[in-house]
């Protein structure tokens, strides 16, 4: 394996982000007379389809990708943070408790209070899993403890969204429990997507300051605090940073899991392990694959729409699986 | 230990606190060794527990008493109604004092059309043991209810009538003449029924010689009616043509929002747009996309109570209808 | 070899983990120029003392002084600009490439960038180069270190450290997994890098090794110094016997103290 992965390979991906949130764009129940509605979008008339296109389609498209990059993004962050190659927001519980955070908003009416609550209180409930995670698990924990700490937070935020649901006044609520445990892009609005946005912004950009830090990491708590880091504060912007913009995604989208836990890993060949150089690319890769999952849901149910969390762990319980497997017989 | 009841020797089946002595030569030792052992107290609930299950298994089950659907020769004083739609059809045919109870959905201003009036009366939770203790003369309930009350009641002897639903508008007068019988309250149905007509009549003369106009009802979740139902003659009534003809949909079905875009309906009658609105399913119906400003005016929203139970206040959805052209 | 500049002063040190006292009352001084072997029984506290002096161990009483001024004083990246530091075990997480590793040394002097790439700059490149070649690794350039031996994985990491360029070195247990010829050439190193100015502090368990390249030897014995100075101070038979529970032999062999192990005292009492 050497040094230089294919130069082509990371701007390939840069590349595909945009092209597919086009070919995005162009799926959905209803044909589109393209050349008329780009005509109709240049000159900015409001036709029936540029309503389709701009307010169904677009966000759509925009939260695939966005919410794919937080969640390629903080998989790498927190495999790197754990120094655990199993560490992702879905198995340790950070998406389950946004989404209690955000049911608990949106059923039980606090999300009227502002434009930032729902995003907020699916931060909060982002935090207190995180923090939890840390106190259960520790440091340099080992991967079992860590799964079993996310086995233990997962199980419980489960049995308060059931019971959240349960009790919330709307008579609707507990059939979208499927909704908030596997996500959907499907019907959400402009508006929402740009709710969440200035917190996805915030915590992606603390994650990505922390690069440096997470390559010295690697090198263990001990030896990286040696090499200038405040290990303390450096690892509680990371861990800040993916609360928000977990906590924002999944408040908007519903919890999606695996994403994490895959992208990372297909990416670390191509930037040879290094934690920091991961973070970037696992953000655009998110997006790729989240793009393409969507598509797929897209393309493979039209009408009967299904939840995107359900193609996403087709993919990755398999790959979970394997991991394991390679994990145990590598392990020493 | 305990002492056998009398059932178990008449049946000359082993008690229970001889299998248990049978059993437990172990528990006798520790019996005999502790002072304060627990342990014949246990076992005596376990032996009298066992035994009543065998006595009962000896004693015959009272006969199940078959359904009749005839009706009460002086008119009921004490009824109770099962449903919804049932209980719409009680409060306007039965005087207050002879309705024992409703159900409760009866009271929520969401899918009641009564639900003012059915504000001082008594509603139950549907368990067959509080309508039992209300000591009903008449249950009345709709045909689809299989739930385990309705046989409970039955077996326990009180008279339970089950009503179809109807199907079409037209099918309604006789739904109402049926429960109307039931009631003792004839007269009182036909002056609803000459009621109901003349709405739909009207209604109908309204938007007599206008042109047909797209429209559909949407519900939370993106729900709308399918041809077979109730709301698609209403709007048929009100001289709309609906999505659901022009998709040739029969059942209630989800329509996509692209969908009901790109079909530009000339009307929207958006459903339960109050009472409780915090969920996904309703937020749909707040997208912006309906708001727009191509698609707000032709969006009203329509009290689902109207049309959810087929009943006397078709009409007044009829003429609502009809006026929204 | 030394001069009288106080670079690194433990005073009246004590530290404990948790509730659990490991050092007391610690007084040492390194100079310039000096290479200093940390020696003693396990357990005694010797990465407990060089994880202090690194300013990774806050003591409970007493303090370490850098010049004279308190390690917390300091800014974290200033004292890592000044120290460097070895752990023991020298692990990896990631199964990175040994250049990657070599180079992570130089983060104290290229911050905490925001680039993309690798952020080094040619000074960088130069040190990097120069340390991969004093540790003699640059075969292993291009090797994932998890793919290298425990021994080479050392060497990767002793260069990390060289490269970083600090004035004080400090190693703990550098020489586990060297074979002989490179815990010598280790030593010269580290060595060298004191002639031309810098200090080392070495823990050691090979108390021949301690004595041929040490300039100054401090012995500890349960938290506590029992004795500091040149080897052939601190090198006693008495003293080790005790120390050490191990009947030892020693000599003077070119003028450099020998130490040889006969038995161990099994009957000697302990206070563990």
């Amino acid at each position: 394996m050497t040094a230089t992965s294919p130069r082509w390979l990371p701007r390939l991906l840069i590349a595909a982000v945009p092209l597919l949130i086009l070919l995005s764009l162009s799926l959905g129940s209803v044909p589109m007379p393209w050349p008329e509605v780009l005509r109709d979008l240049l000159h900015q008339q409001d036709t029936v389809n540029t309503l389709i296109v701009t307010e169904i389609r677009l966000p759509r498209a925009l939260l695939a990708a966005t919410v794919g990059a937080v969640l390629g993004l903080s998989g790498a962050a927190l495999q790197a943070v754990f120094r655990n190659p199993l560490a992702e927001p879905g198995l340790l519980g950070v998406s389950s408790c946004a989404a209690l955070g955000a049911i608990v908003a949106l059923y039980y009416g606090l999300s009227e209070l502002g434009w930032f609550t729902l995003p907020a209180f699916g931060i909060v409930g982002a935090l207190i899993s995180v923090v939890s995670t840390f106190v259960l698990a520790g440091r340099g924990s080992s991967v079992s403890t860590l799964l079993l700490a996310g086995v233990a937070i997962n199980a419980l935020a489960g049995s308060c969204i059931a019971l959240a649901l349960n009790f919330a006044p709307n008579p609707y609520a507990m059939s979208e429990m499927v909704y908030w445990l596997l996500g959907s892009f499907a019907n959400r609005t402009l508006s929402e997507f740009l709710f969440a946005l200035p917190f996805v912004a915030v915590g992606m950009t603390m994650i990505l300051s922390q690069r440096r830090f997470l390559d010295g990491l690697s090198l263990g708590e001990e030896t990286a605090q040696s090499l200038g880091f405040n290990v303390l504060r450096a690892r509680a912007v990371v861990v800040i940073g993916v609360a928000a913009a977990v906590g924002a995604a999944v408040a908007v989208s519903g919890s999606i899991g695996f994403v994490g836990l895959l992208v990372p890993h297909l990416m670390r060949p191509l930037v040879a392990h290094e934690p920091g150089r991961l973070l970037p690319i696992s953000a655009v890769a998110g997006a790729v694959f989240l793009l393409l999952a969507d598509i797929a849901v897209q393309c493979l149910s039209p009408q009967q729409e299904l939840k995107i969390g359900v193609v996403t762990a087709l993919v990755g319980a398999p790959f979970f699986l394997y991991l394991i497997v390679r994990l145990r017989t590598h392990a020493p | 230990m305990s002492s056998a009841p009398n059932g178990c020797e008449r049946t000359q089946r082993p008690c229970g606190s001889e299998l248990a002595r049978d059993f437990s030569p172990f528990y006798r030792e520790q019996a005999r060794s502790r002072k304060n052992n627990s342990m014949p107290l246990v076992l005596a609930a376990f032996a009298l527990t066992f035994c009543m299950t065998t006595a009962a298994q000896q004693t015959p089950f009272p006969a199940a008493i078959p359904a009749k659907e005839i009706a009460p020769r002086t008119p009921p004083k004490r009824v109770v109604s099962l449903s919804l739609c049932l209980d719409e059809l009680v409060i306007v045919l039965s005087d207050r004092q002879h309705i024992a109870a409703v159900s409760r959905l009866a009271h929520d201003p969401l899918y009641s059309v009564h639900w003012q009036a059915a504000q001082t009366l008594r509603s139950h939770n549907g368990l067959a043991e509080q309508i039992v203790a209300l000591q009903p003369d008449l249950i009345v309930g709709a045909d689809y209810e299989h739930g385990k009350a309705v046989q409970v009641l039955r077996t326990l002897g009180f008279p339970v009538l089950t009503f179809a639903s109807p199907a079409t508008l037209a099918e309604i007068p006789g739904h109402i003449r049926a429960v109307a019988t039931a009631l003792g309250a004839t007269a009182k149905a036909e002056q609803v029924i000459a009621k109901l007509n003349k709405e739909l009549a009207a209604a109908q003369a309204k938007v007599a010689g206008k042109p047909a106009q797209l429209a559909l009802s949407y519900a939370p979740n993106g729900y709308t009616a399918g041809t077979l139902s109730l709301k698609n003659e209403l709007l048929h009534v009100a001289g709309f043509v609906t999505v659901a003809d022009r998709l040739g949909r029969r059942y209630d079905s989800e329509l996509a929002l692209e969908q009901l875009l790109k079909i530009n309906p000339d009307r929207i009658f958006l459903e339960e747009r109050s009472g409780n609105q915090n969920s996904l399913a309703h937020r749909l119906l707040q997208h912006p996309t309906l708001r727009s400003a191509g698609f707000d005016a032709r969006s009203t929203a329509f009290p689902s109570q109207l049309w959810l139970c087929p009943g006397p206040q078709a009409g007044a959805a009829a003429r609502m209808l009809a006026e929204s052209r | 070899m030394t001069t009288e500049v106080a670079l690194l002063a433990a005073i009246g040190l004590h530290c404990r983990y948790g509730d659990r006292p490991v050092l007391h009352d610690i007084n040492t001084t390194i100079h310039a120029s000096e290479l200093v072997g940390l020696i003693g029984p396990n357990g005694a506290g010797k990465s407990s003392l060089l994880k202090a002096l690194a300013g990774l161990l806050a003591p409970s009483k007493g303090c370490v002084r850098l010049h004279q001024r308190e390690l917390g004083q300091y800014k974290k990246i200033e004292l890592a600009r000044q120290l460097s530091y070895l752990a023991q075990g020298a692990s990896v997480q990631w199964p990175l490439l040994a250049q990657r590793v070599v180079e992570l040394g130089r983060l104290p002097h290229t911050g905490f960038g925001n680039g993309f790439g690798h952020d080094l700059s040619p000074t960088d490149r130069d040190a990097v180069t120069t340390a991969m070649a004093q540790a003699d690794v640059t075969a292993f350039a291009g090797r994932t270190i998890t793919a290298l031996s425990e021994g080479e994985r050392m060497r990767v990491m002793i260069a990390r450290m060289f490269a970083t360029q600090a004035p004080l070195m400090l190693a703990d247990e550098p020489m586990a997994w060297l074979d002989w010829y490179h815990q010598h050439h280790t030593l010269e190193l580290f060595q060298q890098h004191c002639q031309r100015g810098g200090s080392a502090v070495v823990v050691l368990h090979d108390l021949n090794l301690a004595a041929r390249f040490c300039d100054k030897l401090v012995l500890l014995d349960q938290g506590r110094i029992v004795r500091s100075g040149s080897p052939q101070q601190v090198l006693d038979a008495e003293v080790l016997r005790t120390v050490y529970r191990m009947e030892l032999e020693v000599q003077l062999l070119d003028g450099v103290v020998q130490v040889l192990p006969r038995w161990r005292h099994a009957e000697l009492p302990t206070d563990c």
